[in-house]
């Protein structure tokens, strides 16, 4: 098992750091997020910046195990943010009343009755 | 091998798919809205993310390039999915994007009436949240 690259002294520490400062970037947008979406994206992007985090971890320690653990986080993103997906949907009480999971505050002209197709879609 | 162009190619590789990273990562961070970001997110991290696993596939052999390329395989198989789910998701839930001159097409296509604009594009609505 060979693992070369031209550099490794700097090449390695550089991108560890870097990966470092995006993932600090993402964690400002997951604590500050206003709405729901904007944390289901910083989570997305954590777990993508972990995946190679893990890809580099494997280049440097030169074992390739860790890498089906970068195959099964990749996995696990898709499957945790269709999880969060499904609660972006609209849970309503009952026939005049619609609560989301975000708490939308809905316009004063705004309809707030869902529109049938919403209803089939549950 | 030692002296190959693959070394180069995947020092280039990784420090290229780390910056492209953080450029996502500060799109993360600093565009205005919902919608803006996921695209910053899904683009700018699954690529760099991708670039990563391809200079570990280039700097490796055997095995362990094959299970680097098919992480990225999976990864670019996925993101894509992930993300466009989620911002149909995120319409539907109601997050109205901070439209340009042409509107939002989706609601006018599902009529699902969040038409109004939003006009404060850098602050999107806070006032109830928790």
């Amino acid at each position: 098992m060979s693992t070369i690259i031209a550099g490794a002294v700097w090449v390695l520490p550089l991108s560890f750091t870097l990966l470092a400062l995006s993932a600090a970037l993402v964690l400002v947008r997951l604590i500050r997020g206003p709405r729901a979406a904007d944390r289901v994206v910083a989570i997305d992007a954590l777990t993508m910046l972990a995946i190679a985090a893990i890809a580099l971890f494997a280049l440097a320690t030169g074992q390739p195990m860790l890498l089906d653990a970068a195959v099964v986080l990749a996995l696990m993103s898709f499957l945790g943010t269709a999880a969060f997906i499904l609660l972006f949907r609209r849970r309503g009480r009952g026939p005049d009343e619609v609560v989301t999971w975000n708490d939308r505050k809905p316009a004063a002209d705004e309809t707030v009755a869902a529109p049938p197709d919403r209803e089939r879609m549950r | 091998m030692s002296n190959g162009l693959l070394p180069w190619l995947s020092s280039v590789l990784l420090l290229l798919g780390a910056l492209i990273g953080l450029i996502g990562a500060i799109g993360v961070l600093r565009l205005p809205d919902s919608y803006t970001r996921m695209h910053a997110a899904s683009k700018a991290g699954a690529l760099g993310t991708a670039l990563i696993l391809a200079g570990v596939a280039a700097a490796s052999e055997g095995a362990f390039a094959l299970a680097a390329l098919f992480a990225m395989a999976i990864l670019l198989a996925t993101a894509p999915l992930a993300a466009h789910a989620m911002a149909r998701a995120a319409h539907r839930a109601g997050i109205t994007p901070a439209t340009g001159p042409l509107g939002d097409a989706l609601a006018d296509e599902d009529g699902n009436g969040h038409t109004e604009r939003n006009p404060a594009a850098s602050a999107p609505p806070t006032a109830g949240k928790r």
